[in-house]
């Protein structure tokens, strides 16, 4: 009898503990504001040096980038902020963004996630979330 | 050829910092035993290479599969124009390791020669909700015809068709980044066209093909493929062809396959089975 209770008790304790992992946001399992502010960090220093798109961001100021980016990040996945630019494709049109050039700046994205050290399947849900946008990032 | 394709590999591993298409990682897949764009034994709806809408990719591969009775190898080139065109040769051959000895005919091999085309239709392999969606072509020329024509084969060359779907579910499953594809062929071809073309028991077939797999993480993929065939000889039935397989990514220019295939019965000699390796080369 005592038994079963243990197996029971363990059974509903194993339960809830993956409830728990389940409800976490990806933002908290990112490591929140601080994970995500390193992430950019990583982000604008590598894409605003690769010569293959740093033309792209001539007209940009990276002090008004950044927060943008930070904001945008902690609110798709789930984080308590409100990301309030314009959106995707108001901020890239008559940019003429190939998909070669959208491409780079994913693989930069990547790296710099690495850098960050977040795991290779918390990357993986964090890209998930920003792939649909590329048709409104492109031109093509 | 085998020396051309050598070549062009070695340019590839030598220039690994030049310049290679954009597209990420793995996306190109590998070549397949006819030469184009797939994992081991099934064509995907990928485009060879890393290419993307303004980049052109060219690549090279040597596949090697011993079953004991028999040895397979592949040398193939091809191109993949602006992630939407794909053309390929493949020379393949198979060498009767126990037949030839027992037919009288030490040293004989079986040669074919494909020719494919491939174009993407829709879809994106990676960014699109909908699989990356291809349209394929393999013209395929027996350059041994005299074996297959004694075991009733009734053409030595013809074209296979395919249409197929292929996608990246990234963060799926698990958070890891899976991929499927399904294939539907329309092909005459014995033993892949090693045995000639229609038989005794019928001519063109459709058949599936598919693979499954997961990437486990930027440079390793695991997964299976399944090849479905059937019998148009007699002589010699077919079974459906299945394997496991390691793919290693290192970079953009090398990526190696490793798999265990399960060929079943091949030209009467049963339980074919046997390691198979494949190197590709990209730049």
């Amino acid at each position: 009898m005592k038994a079963i209770k243990t197996i029971l008790c363990s059974a509903v304790l194993l339960l809830s503990f993956t409830t728990a992992i389940a409800e976490e946001t990806l933002y908290e399992q990112l490591g929140g504001q601080q994970t995500i502010e390193s992430i950019t960090k990583n982000l604008l220093d590598r894409v605003l040096t690769n010569p293959k798109i740093d033309f792209l961001f001539v007209d940009t100021v990276r002090e008004d980038l950044h927060p943008k980016i930070v904001n945008q990040i902690c609110m798709e996945t789930g984080g308590p902020c409100k990301y309030e630019g314009l959106d995707m494709v108001e901020t890239h049109s008559g940019m003429d963004i190939k998909y070669s050039e959208f491409d780079i700046f994913v693989e930069e994205f990547i790296l710099a996630m690495e850098a960050a050290e977040v795991p290779f399947r918390l990357q993986n849900k964090v890209l998930a979330i920003f792939a649909p946008m590329r048709e409104d990032i492109t031109y093509e | 050829m085998k020396k051309t394709v050598v070549i062009l590999l070695v340019c590839g591993l030598a220039t690994v910092n030049a310049w290679a298409g954009s597209r990420q990682l793995g996306t190109g897949a590998v070549m397949q035993v006819e030469g184009s764009s797939g994992s081991g034994i099934v064509s995907w709806a990928t485009i060879a290479g890393y290419g993307e809408s303004d980049e052109t990719d060219f690549n090279g591969a040597y596949t090697y599969l011993d079953t004991d009775d028999y040895r397979f190898s592949m040398v193939g080139a091809s191109v993949g124009w602006h992630n939407r065109v794909e053309l390929s040769f493949a020379r393949q051959e198979l060498d009767l390791v126990t037949l030839g000895p027992a037919l009288g005919l030490p040293g004989a091999a079986l040669k074919q020669d494909v020719i494919g085309a491939k174009v993407r239709l829709a879809g994106n392999l990676v960014y699109t909700k909908m699989p990356q969606i291809a349209f394929g072509v393999q013209y395929k020329k027996n350059k041994s015809f005299l074996i297959p024509s004694v075991a009733g084969a009734t053409d030595d060359s013809s074209i296979d068709y395919y249409l197929s779907a292929t996608k990246l579910f990234l963060g799926n499953p698990w958070g890891f980044n899976g991929f499927s594809t399904l294939t539907l062929r329309s092909t005459a071809g014995n033993e892949l066209g090693l045995l000639g073309f229609g038989g005794d028991l019928g001519n063109r077939h459709i058949n599936a093909e598919a693979s499954l797999g997961l990437f486990l993480n930027k440079s390793w993929a695991i997964g299976f493929d399944f090849r479905q065939k059937r019998s148009n000889l007699s002589f010699a039935s077919e079974d459906h062809w299945r394997d496991v397989f390691v793919a290693w990514v290192p970079n953009r220019h090398v990526s190696v396959v490793a798999a265990y295939v399960d060929l079943g019965t091949v030209g009467t000699l049963q339980d074919q089975q046997g390691l198979y390796l494949s190197i590709n080369g990209s730049f």
